[in-house]
């Protein structure tokens, strides 16, 4: 199996790209390519894989049980947090040593200088794949760093 | 943009309660007196919660469990009906026939003795109905009584755990017992498939079972393949020489059906010649055929002349299996019967297609679970949907029998 | 007082007299639901031929009915479909309206690549932007039907905190009373309240059962979705200015307000967008003029379906405006079968591989479109295909498709990569909970050999098509305790 040319998938982070701004409405979206766009402070190293940094119009996934959150009125709701996407074929195969790469690249979510159990879950990197196919149809699935608790809902 | 799973819970359909644990309260409230209902399934507690409420229920569920297996069993004077396990014969000879189970289970020879497979003398003796002995042993002579020439006669029982032990390898292994088992407690009569029979007596049996051999095909008569080939064969016109011709020419149709005829590709049946590959290939085991035949229960059930059986399964481990191949697929198949044309032409469009021409359930024991999986022989090729809006006045258009089938009475 | 009321109540009667137009848009009644019967009366994009009514009495009328009988004039394919191949997608795209109109209609071809099944993303825009001519789509019914089942999960989720807090705290006096862990009286959790809200909870999944259906016939399936017509498509020409809402492919779609004064999604003042606004009374409506971003999107076995099968559908690429010819396309479909695309020396189509993903995919597609059956992807569903009877409007999808190639011809190669018995009932009961049938389709592969010459040969690549050969097996989970009778 050859190994994905840049252009092959920056093809395929645009056809994300399109998707996430015009279906789903994401917003201050940022193309990801070198780590220099996560963090400053690094390197000028290409990423493993292309990728885009965005925010969804609605807060994704979050572990903590949706009771704890819902005493806010859908007016005060605080702008939803950003999350890591990375294009994937629904054909292609990745090795455990790609996902690792990817998520070593990213930043360790805020707070979570602490380490321990307790608020640790909500605090594990993550990225969204999205999965490209042949008709057009983008899945998209959460994917944690880690083993994180489902949440009970 | 949802995080939105599948939705939640299961159909009842789904519902297998043997995927559950039981929870034996239920128990203890139906055997108390006045007696409970039967108790419906419940929800699962998501993760402990650390309550002394959560811990009670749970310790009440487990005491209760307890309870129920520490009961004593016993066997009545009336009932007690007693085997002999015949280690080279491998099979248990009745001494008494008690009890109705005989009249689903084991063999009864010329002289009327009825003898067991070992998969139904283990599943009687786990289930209590039946004690087995070992083999009469001579015991040592008692110098005190010389005038004894042999010994006394032993007749040992055999412990649960004995007859696992002497059993369970002559009924085909594990799974293949668990997969028994679980169908008998189920309420099904379960027999083998003679094929697996090693003992001459259960070899003979009365009921039809075997595929007939694939004579005229009665049933593709009206298939695609001859309307297909006729129909590609008139079609002249430009391109010759053109591998990439196109399907559809330009023309006339005075239908949509007439259409879809011109894109059908008529292609040969699957068939098999017996591969000649190399030494090894030939002694692979074929693992893909069947073990059991199934009958639901009925009251009329007669072991000499039960009819065609209702199921046929084949047991398989995930130890050393995966999912068949083409040809283990069709070697499976060629074993079993087709549905006669006259029930299958009284299925729908979709029961035809689920059920297909035969059927037989794969039965995968994955270390102690088993999951049960129909395999229909379909075959979408012999029926093409209607593809016309129907005549003016004759409402919506469905579709009920193939194109040149008789119409299928819904 | 008197005059003002007076003054009021005539006012009132003016307004109600004027507000009856008014308040009525002109082009929706009642709520209909449309008439798939008719709207997808055609199976296939390819012109019938309607023979003319015949008069048997008639001599005129019989020889003409004979005439034409033996010469029918040429009529089917009157109309070729110009689709564009995109390496960035992989796919053929439509973009012209009336073609894409044209596809989905006869034969549900393709997918809205920015929808969940029929391209609406227009629609759904300009919805979002304050329109108030359009119809909901299906989209919108869905989202709004999730929303209430996450408010009831939250609910339930509140309760059920709510009463294992209760228990916590009456378990905590209990023992401040007592002094140690008591066995006391059981407290029983109000489980009524939290089994009421499951229930319901579950009421609403059941309604959802294949995100791919474009209308549950709900009550709120009403309007109609009117196809974007092409008049609201040509915004670029300046007459409007700034009153057109102009969504580039570049900017990022925040909530933009339309430039008049009232905000987007209620119709108060009459905004009209296009170069025909007339000073006449204009009814309480807004139009909203979006550049549509979204294009039909056909999947490679469907474009080559249509393209060779069918032939009405040319395939160009974006480099030039000639047509590809059926080979280039066949070579070009045969590389994208897999993501990287193989590199264009990898295909020959004289020493022609036949085990190639897309002509394996090819052949199933095939198969099934020319037996009627509406084949659409099955990614949702972990499958390849999914199969509707007529198409998604009319029902759900009764099978899922799961294609397993058999190499039973060919020398040394292992005849199945064999697929482990978990992965076959995972998928198994995902597509049970959803009410599909699972079915297994083998496809014996030719060699390559066998295949040989097909390139010089009349209808060589049917001949191909022919050597792959198909077995179908429906699966269905069997419980024994379910099937005793």
């Amino acid at each position: 199996m050859t190994t994905a040319e840049t252009s092959d998938l920056l093809n395929l982070r645009s056809v994300v790209l399109s998707n996430l701004q015009h279906q789903h409405y994401w917003t201050d979206i940022k193309l990801l390519d070198t780590q220099v766009d996560i963090d400053e402070n690094t390197q000028n190293d290409p990423l493993p894989r292309p990728m885009i940094y965005g925010r969804p119009p609605e807060q994704l996934y979050n572990p903590e049980p949706a009771s704890s959150t819902n005493e806010a009125s859908s007016s005060e709701k605080p702008p939803a947090d950003k999350e890591y996407v990375l294009p994937v074929h629904l054909t292609e195969k990745l090795t455990l040593r790609t996902w690792a790469s990817v998520f070593d690249n990213l930043p360790t979510p805020s707070g979570a200088a602490e380490g321990g159990e307790g608020g640790g879950d909500a605090k594990k990197k993550r990225i969204v794949v999205a999965v490209v196919s042949g008709d057009s149809t983008v899945v998209y699935y959460i994917m944690h760093d880690g083993i994180v608790k489902p949440r009970q809902n | 943009m949802e995080t939105d799973g599948l939705t939640s819970g299961f159909d009842d359909g789904d519902i297998d309660l043997s995927d559950e644990t039981q929870d034996f309260r239920f128990l203890a409230n139906i055997t108390k007196k006045g007696g409970g209902s039967i108790p419906k399934r419940g929800e699962k507690d998501f993760e402990p919660d650390g309550t002394n409420l959560q811990s009670n229920t749970l310790d009440d569920s487990r005491n209760a469990m307890f309870q129920a297996l520490s009961v004593e069993r016993s066997h009545t004077g009336k009932t007690r009906a007693t085997a002999t396990w015949h280690s080279t014969r491998r099979l248990a000879q009745i001494h008494e026939q008690r009890g109705v189970l005989f009249k689903a289970m084991g063999r009864a020879d010329k002289t009327g003795t009825m003898w067991l497979l070992p998969e139904e003398l283990m599943y009687m003796v786990e289930r209590g109905s039946l004690e087995c002995f070992y083999e009469e042993e001579q015991g040592p002579q008692d110098p005190a009584e010389p005038e004894h020439k042999q010994g006394i006669t032993i007749n040992v029982p055999m412990s649960v755990q004995a007859v696992y032990a002497a059993a369970l390898e002559a009924t085909g292994g594990l799974e293949r017992y668990q997969v028994y088992s679980n169908l008998k407690r189920s309420g099904y009569i379960v027999f083998r498939d003679p094929e697996g029979q090693y003992d001459e007596l259960f070899r003979n049996v009365g009921y039809e079972y075997k595929a007939p051999p694939p004579a005229g095909r009665g049933w593709n008569l009206w298939g695609l393949g001859i309307f297909g080939a006729l129909f590609n064969g008139t079609f002249w016109g430009p391109g010759k020489g053109d591998p990439f011709r196109s399907m559809l020419a330009p023309g006339a149709y005075r239908s949509y059906a007439e259409m879809y005829r011109r894109l059908a590709i008529p292609r040969k049946e699957v068939e098999w010649t017996p591969t000649t590959k190399t030494g090894e290939e030939e002694t692979k085991i074929n693992r893909f055929t069947v073990t059991y035949h199934v009958w639901k229960p009925r009251p009329n059930f007669k072991k000499s002349a039960p009819g065609p059986p209702d199921f046929y399964v084949c047991v398989l481990s995930t130890l050393d299996t995966r999912l068949p191949s083409l040809a283990e697929m069709d070697g499976l198949f060629k074993d079993i019967p087709e549905v006669d044309r006259a029930t299958a032409k009284q299925r729908g469009l979709y029961q035809g297609l689920k059920e297909g021409r035969r059927n037989v359930i794969l039965a995968t024991v994955d270390y102690g679970v088993i999951s049960y999986m129909k395999f229909s022989d379909s075959r979408f090729g012999d029926e093409m949907l209607e593809v016309d809006p129907p005549a003016k006045g004759k409402g919506k258009p469905g579709n009920k029998g193939g194109k040149g089938g008789p119409p299928v009475k819904k | 007082m008197a005059d003002t009321s007076a003054n009021g109540a005539a006012t009132a009667a003016a307004t109600a007299a004027i507000g009856s137009p008014l308040n009525k848009p002109p082009h929706s009644a009642k709520p209909k639901r449309p008439n798939y019967n008719v709207i997808h009366a055609d199976p296939l994009p390819v012109v019938l031929y309607h023979s003319p009514t015949l008069i048997p009495h008639n001599p005129i009328s019989l020889l003409h009915h004979l005439y034409l009988y033996f010469f029918p004039p040429v009529q089917s394919h009157k109309v070729t479909y110009i689709g564009v191949f995109s390496p960035v997608t992989m796919s053929v795209e439509i973009r012209d309206p009336t073609a894409v109109l044209d596809l989905w209609n006869k034969g549900f071809w393709g997918k809205g690549s920015l929808s969940r099944s029929e391209p609406t993303w227009l629609n759904r825009e300009m919805r979002r932007l304050g329109d108030t001519q359009v119809g909901e789509t299906s989209e919108e019914i869905t989202r709004r039907r999730r929303d209430q089942r996450k408010e009831m999960k939250k609910e339930r989720a509140r309760k059920e905190k709510e009463e294992l807090q209760k228990i916590k705290e009456a378990e905590a006096k209990n023992n401040e009373d007592t002094g140690s862990v008591s066995n006391g009286k059981p407290i029983i959790a109000d489980s009524k309240v939290v089994v009421e809200l499951e229930t319901e909870i579950k009421g609403l999944d059941e309604t959802v059962t294949e995100p791919s259906h474009p209308s549950v016939p709900t009550e709120e399936a009403g309007l109609p979705t009117p196809p974007p017509s092409s008049d609201e498509l040509n915004t670029s020409d300046g007459e409007s200015k700034t009153d057109i809402v102009n969504i580039g492919s570049e900017t990022l779609p925040v909530s933009v307000p339309p430039t008049s004064d009232s905000p987007p999604a209620q119709p108060a003042k009459v905004v009209r967008f296009d170069s025909n606004t007339s000073t006449k009374e204009i009814p309480v409506e807004k139009k909203v003029i979006v550049q549509n971003q979204e294009h039909l999107q056909l999947m490679l076995s469907e474009a080559f379906f249509l393209a060779y099968a069918l032939g009405v559908l040319s395939v160009t690429t974006a480099d030039s405006p000639k047509p590809l010819s059926l080979p280039e396309i066949f070579k070009l479909f045969l590389r994208h079968s897999i993501f990287p695309p193989l590199p264009e020396s990898s295909i020959s189509l004289t020493n022609f591989n036949p085990d190639n993903s897309f002509l394996i995919n090819y052949v199933v597609y095939h198969h099934f479109r020319s037996l009627g059956w509406v084949v659409k992807s099955g990614v949702k569903f972990s499958v390849d295909y999914l199969l509707y009877k007529r198409g998604p409007v009319f029902s759900h999808a009764e099978f899922a498709i799961l294609i397993i190639p058999s190499y039973s011809r060919w020398e040394g190669k292992e005849e199945n990569v064999g697929r482990e018995w978990y992965w076959l009932h995972s998928i198994t009961r995902v597509n049970s909970q959803v009410k599909k049938t699972v079915v297994l389709v083998y496809v014996d592969v030719p060699t390559a050999d066998e295949v040989k010459g097909w390139d010089c040969e009349t209808d060589g690549l049917k001949t191909v098509l022919g050597k792959y050969r198909i077995r179908e097996v429906a699966l269905r989970r069997w419980i024994p305790g379910r099937n005793r009778e």
